[in-house]
């Protein structure tokens, strides 16, 4: 039997408050500078004091796209990152070996609301297209730049999202059904999301504390991150740069409620276990875990809880990192994950900002400054929704070579 | 590294499906565009839907959802099959291009027209895609991977090809392979303005019968159709085999449709497959009534008559109208066909002889959709 290919990034792009690059983003962690502010993007009654991760600047600018969604010109700044870091052009595979897969929620969600606003309240019908308005968007504006003309999707698991469609990206490239996969996640601020979670009552007032025994809720955030995943021999054939290996993923569903996650975090703690049992590892040899940590009542102690129970008392260094960019949803699962791999490279903790006090039902120590450390296995996790649950797990450069 | 073999065992399926024949509803007072037609359940006890019980407020693609794999899940009950056990064995993969839709949108109307104070939360933890996938883990109890797959027309195709490779994988025992759409009033308003739909309530009649005028369009419709994949050779007699599935989008967008173009596709896929045009037993095309779309289908129809002269050609979209992942209910009839060797009844043959080739070897469905997305999905005996 043939052994499964590795698959490994070759190419990170994104953007979010913390930034609009790989680099921005970087020193936006060490400075430990967050990108929390107040929403700007629309008027809002109820949410328009909230602090939220709200991308500054013109994305329709940085996309270089004449039309589309503010989501689709996230995608395609982040997609545009990520194939120029890794090295692509048009000769690099064969195009219907390319493929996409973006995990996606609201879309152009902002041109339905637009269409309602002028039906019921001027009672205009406004016939114009509304195409872009569908989260499937974005990925098909990446396939059509980027010449992906195989295997193509939009992955919708909620705030797990992102990590799916890495996850996803994997599976094609170990069936063979691809080369080259553009994988990631997007989302954009909107009424909806604002208001929905509002109405939850699982926003916080004055930003995101993960952990804190005093936190308050989230800060949704926006944003977009895309990976070039490809098997180690095609990289390496092309002679690209790897930046880590993508060795093991989990997708898991805990059943248990629409919104909220199983108590104990036995779906989480699944989905870390089989992205271990995936790459080969024991719980041991993971160095640090980018944590979803949104900062809400309910779910800090659940993934505390599955952490200490699959981890026991070896734990990793833990961290969420969503004080710099708020919550972003579909996108946050490829966002944490680059911010991971970026860890690996820098052989750094990033700090888990806006934590004063840990909640005494988490047992966990979050890393609250940026510090060096040695990094060569970590893990980034999300939940959504519905009890999706996900983990990816990245390697070093130079830590798999000599691996049995 | 050449793609490898996708096959799974059909072990049992289920379908909820609209009426036979299109209902007229007044439009939306909003809109007020006299009546409008379409394939739609208008009650659930109508289509004789037996729900689990309702946990919380559930949507109408909950609901549909539900019912489609409570059907199929009896299915296996009726063969002594064993069903997908609960737990992490059982993996669920749900294609929805618009999932709650409904929810969603009055979620928002609720915001444009009463304010931010009228948010409804369940109307916005029904509003995200995956509600329908993780109703049905928390109905039946599924906690394998969980997948909701929203890309227009490839939603579904997505969602199969997902399940089989779980299970290939030896990642779950079970896949509960689910694609549904429900209908609901803003996509009619959308779909009325931008001209896809007609509003003659006759049925559609996708290459056979009167054809409608031009920009008369299609009818929308709705529905769901669930699937019990398995690893091949887990069961001793399963309904059918999924031996192959792709589904790619347009290069471009707003794409020319040529059928030169969709018949290399075909053959393309039907070469990789292994399966030769003239042993596929019968084709089924999603021609949908739309003018535009029925005349590439039509061509596409003739190339493969001259490919495989008498080969049967059937369609199916006058029973079900059209909706993104229509593609399910198509598939499901796929699957009655080459179980029962017989074409079912909401299916019907436009060209060629259904009994030229013996039996029903292979159903091989191919769809296309106004904006480019194409797929060929092949179920074997």
């Amino acid at each position: 039997m043939t052994a499964r290919p590795r698959v490994v990034v070759t190419g990170m792009g994104m953007v979010s408050a913390a930034g609009w690059t790989l680099d921005e983003t970087w020193a936006a962690i060490a400075q430990g500078r967050e990108g929390l502010r107040a929403l700007s993007l629309f008027e809002s009654q109820r949410c328009g004091k909230l602090p939220v991760g709200e991308v500054t600047g013109d994305p329709a600018r940085r996309s270089g796209l004449a039309s589309g969604s503010r989501s689709d010109h996230f995608a395609v700044w982040a997609a545009r990152q990520a194939y120029a870091d890794a090295g692509l052009d048009a000769g690099a595979f064969a195009a219907d070996r390319g493929a996409v897969v973006l995990g996606a929620l609201t879309g152009g969600m902002v041109f339905t609301e637009e269409f309602l606003a002028r039906l019921h309240l001027e009672k205009v019908v406004d016939g114009r297209d509304l195409s872009d308005r569908a989260c499937c968007n974005s990925a098909d504006r990446l396939a059509e730049l980027f010449g992906l003309g195989g295997f193509r999707t939009t992955v919708s698991n909620a705030c797990a999202s992102g990590g799916a469609a890495l996850g996803l990206g994997c599976d094609l490239i170990e069936a063979g059904e691809a080369d080259v996969v553009m994988a990631g996640g997007v989302d954009s601020l909107n009424r909806v999301v604002l208001n929905g979670f509002n109405s939850l009552m699982l926003v916080s007032t004055d930003g995101c504390r993960p952990f804190d025994a005093e936190r308050k809720g989230m800060s949704v955030g926006e944003g977009a991150g895309v990976m070039i995943l490809e098997s180690e021999d095609h990289a390496r054939a092309r002679g690209a740069r790897v930046r880590a290996w993508l060795a093991g993923r989990g997708n898991t569903c805990d059943a248990h409620h629409v919104s909220a996650p199983q108590p104990e975090g036995n779906g989480l703690r699944e989905a870390m276990r089989l992205a271990l049992e995936g790459a080969g590892l024991p719980p041991a040899a993971v160095d640090y875990i980018n944590a979803h940590g949104t900062g809400t009542a309910d779910n800090d102690p659940v993934e505390a809880r599955a952490i200490c129970s699959l981890f026991g008392d070896r734990l990793p260094a833990v961290s969420s990192t969503k004080r710099f960019f708020g919550h972003t949803l579909a996108a946050a699962g490829a966002i944490e994950a680059i911010v991971t791999v970026l860890a690996l490279e820098h052989q750094a903790i990033p700090p888990n900002l806006g934590l004063r006090t840990v909640d005494p039902k988490v047992a966990l120590a979050p890393v609250t400054e940026y510090r060096a450390a040695k990094l060569d296995v970590a893990m980034s996790t999300s939940l959504g929704f519905g009890g999706n649950n996900s983990a990816v797990l990245f390697r070093r450069p130079g830590t798999w070579e000599t691996t049995p | 590294m050449k793609p490898m073999a996708l096959t799974a065992d059909i072990v049992a399926a289920g379908a909820v499906r609209p009426g036979p024949t299109p209902v007229t509803r007044p439009s939306p007072a909003a809109v007020a565009q006299g009546d409008w037609a379409a394939y739609r359940l208008e009650t659930a006890t109508e289509q004789g839907l037996a729900l689990p019980g309702r946990i919380k407020r559930m949507g109408r693609g909950q609901e549909l959802a539900i019912g489609a794999v409570q059907r199929a899940l009896d299915g296996c009950t009726a063969q002594g099959i064993e069903p997908p056990a609960r737990g992490a064995s059982t993996a669920v993969s749900v294609g929805t291009a618009w999932a709650e839709e409904g929810d969603e949108i009055t979620f928002l109307e609720n915001l444009i027209k009463l304010g931010e104070k009228a948010a409804k939360p369940a109307f916005f933890v029904n509003s995200v895609k995956n509600a329908l996938a993780s109703q049905l883990a928390l109905t039946f109890g599924f906690q394998g991977e969980n997948q909701t797959f929203a890309h227009d027309a490839l939603s579904f195709e997505s969602a199969l090809w997902q399940g089989a490779h779980l299970l290939r994988a030896g990642r779950a025992r079970h896949a509960v392979v689910c694609g549904v759409e429900a209908l609901v009033a803003f996509q009619e308003i959308h779909g009325h303005l931008l001209g896809w739909y007609g509003t003659d309530a006759a049925s559609l009649a996708p290459l056979f019968g009167p054809k409608r005028a031009a920009g008369q369009g299609t009818l929308p419709g709705e529905g769901a159709a669930a699937f019990i994949l398995s690893a091949p050779g887990t069961v001793a007699s399963p309904l059918a085999r999924l031996s192959f599935v792709r589904a790619r989008g347009p290069r471009r967008r707003d794409p020319v449709l040529a059928a030169a173009e969709e018949l290399a596709f075909i053959e393309q896929a039907m070469d990789d497959a292994g399966v030769r045009i003239a042993d596929a037993g019968l084709m089924v095309l999603g021609a949908n009534g739309d003018p535009g779309l029925d005349a590439i289908y039509a061509e596409i129809a003739q190339g493969l008559a001259t490919r495989a002269p008498g080969l049967a050609v059937g369609v199916y979209r006058h029973r079900t109208g059209d909706f993104a992942t229509a593609s399910a209910l198509g598939f499901e009839s796929a699957v009655r066909a080459v179980a029962n060797q017989a074409l079912p009844d909401e299916m019907r043959i436009v060209a060629g002889d259904l009994g030229a080739t013996g039996s029903i070897a292979h159903v091989v469905l191919y769809h296309l959709s106004s904006a480019g997305y194409h797929s060929v999905m092949i179920v074997s005996a």
